[in-house]
């Protein structure tokens, strides 16, 4: 089964997305900061991580970073609500530093499904 | 000969508190006549002798000189002791408003029991401290709407996520029950995209990126605008374009032509409110020199390519004008408009690293001229960061 880590600060949006994913026929991974997140990636069965980017105690841009150096092949989506720049800049560094798809909140389901598909491949 | 010596003494005198926005004035002991010294009428535009003091029942001097917001504290203060200041608004003759900044030097125990002090005329001052109180407050209602909208944002999306699986799911109830929760489910996505709208106005007046900006050219901009204006039969409209083929301006051309409308509607609205007017729109390049802060932002140095749109409408007093830009602040009726269509113009400028000159007085008309920093379009670079 396909394994997805995601990544939210935000419990409300990390359950929903949760389901909507389960509920897709893939297996989900929660965590809530990106600490965990970097805990809970295991390289050889993450096929694909979905994060946050402006996060409190480590930001998304820097567990992107991590993320890339401990699994260089590794398919990212980011998602942003934007924090005091606006959410496209953050997208703009997560897409230079290597995530593959980036969204805006609040997001288009049938767009985002359509890349975790294509990603997951 | 001494005669001749006092009077170049008194008009050297007089030239000083001119320049230095100086005057005096002496009440009498039982506050009802007051003293107005010559350079005093001066400041207060008063139609008397250059040269001469003008004697004032107290009253009088009160109801015509001092605005009625501040005539209670004058009366009240009038009594201070010396060492005391206290400032105060002014109407002069010409109807113009100065604020003066008043300081007693003696309280009635000398020079007969008369109260006497000298006035300063302290307006840029006065102007200036409060653009100083109103950057730092446009900047504090900055970043609370940005924490604001990103805050919504994350509750939007979760809320649109069980909306879009609520209408999957669907399919397991009775046929009845679908059409009515599809209706409500209907509902709740168009309450949840108006949500996500507002979300991104907030978020053009809040965020400073420069993401989205690129070199426009003025007058195509203003064209797609003036198609989807209606111009009520009252309002005759006026457009000079002096503009060269090359010039552009760097912004966001979405964003432009959005401040541009809502702009151009409040011109329009205000000049309903009193009948219908002239709204004159001008386009042009200039170049400006120095740093002059203006209404929103400061104008440096450089090429800007600058949009002025002027109305004949009902015009605005200052404490409306220092909060036009504030998001939600509106000046129309509840329901007819969100307050956040200056707000726009204030984060695109901010973005674009231009500036908003607005000039207005009640019953005056407004105008507005937005400046955005001119492209050199032959090396394509911005002549000015």
């Amino acid at each position: 089964m396909t394994r997805i880590l995601l990544i939210d600060d935000d419990i409300q949006v990390c359950t929903m997305l949760e389901r909507f994913l389960v509920r897709k026929g893939y297996e989900v991974d929660v965590a809530y900061d990106g600490n965990q997140g970097i805990q809970k990636f295991e390289p050889q069965q993450t096929s694909l991580v979905i994060t946050d980017l402006v996060m409190p105690e480590k930001e998304g841009i820097e567990t992107v970073m991590e993320l890339r150096a401990k699994s260089p092949n590794v398919k990212i989506i980011a998602i942003s609500g934007g924090g005091r720049v606006g959410p496209e800049s953050y997208l703009e560094i997560a897409r230079e530093l290597g995530a593959q798809r980036t969204f805006e909140k609040p997001v288009d389901f049938d767009e985002l499904l359509g890349a975790v598909e294509e990603l997951t491949a | 000969m001494q005669e001749q010596l006092v009077k170049n003494e008194q008009q050297m005198l007089a030239l000083a508190c001119q320049s230095a926005g100086l005057g005096s004035w002496r009440l009498s002991r039982d506050a009802k006549v007051i003293t107005l010294s010559a350079p005093l009428c001066m400041l207060l535009k008063a139609d008397a002798d250059p040269d001469t003091a003008i004697d004032l029942p107290y009253d009088e001097f009160n109801n015509k000189y001092v605005h009625p917001e501040d005539r209670w504290f004058v009366r009240e203060y009038q009594f201070e002791p010396p060492g005391h200041k206290y400032s105060f608004r002014v109407r002069c003759t010409d109807g113009t408003e100065r604020w003066l900044e008043a300081f007693p030097v003696s309280n009635g125990t000398s020079l007969n029991g008369t109260v006497t002090g000298v006035v300063q005329d302290v307006t840029e001052r006065v102007a200036s401290e409060d653009d100083m109180r109103n950057a730092r407050k446009m900047e504090s209602i900055r970043s609370i709407a940005g924490g604001i909208a990103h805050e919504f944002n994350n509750i939007l999306y979760s809320m649109s996520g069980y909306i879009s699986l609520m209408k999957e799911m669907l399919g397991d109830a009775t046929p009845l029950d679908t059409i009515e929760l599809n209706e409500y489910i209907g509902e709740m996505e168009y309450s949840n995209r108006r949500a996500v709208r507002l979300i991104k106005k907030i978020q053009t007046f809040s965020h400073s990126g420069k993401q989205g900006i690129s070199q426009v050219k003025l007058e195509e901009a203003v064209n797609k605008v003036l198609q989807n204006i209606p111009f009520p039969q009252t309002v005759t409209f006026k457009l000079a374009v002096n503009l060269s083929e090359n010039d552009r301006v760097y912004v966001n051309a979405m964003i432009l032509q959005e401040s541009l409308a809502n702009v151009i509607s409040n011109g329009i609205a205000a000049m309903d409110s009193v009948g219908g007017g002239t709204l004159e729109m001008e386009l042009d390049t200039v170049f400006e020199e120095g740093n002059r802060p203006v209404t929103c932002g400061s104008i440096r140095t450089g090429y800007y390519g600058r949009v002025t749109i002027k109305d004949e409408g009902c015009g605005m007093d200052r404490n409306t004008l220092n909060r036009i830009f504030e998001p939600f602040f509106t000046t129309k009726q509840a329901g007819q408009g969100t307050g956040l269509g200056l707000a726009i113009v204030y984060g695109m400028v901010n973005a674009a690293g231009g500036a908003v000159e607005v000039h207005s007085q009640p019953g005056n008309g407004t105008r507005f001229r937005i400046y955005l920093p001119a492209c050199n379009v032959t090396t394509g670079e911005e002549t000015i960061q």
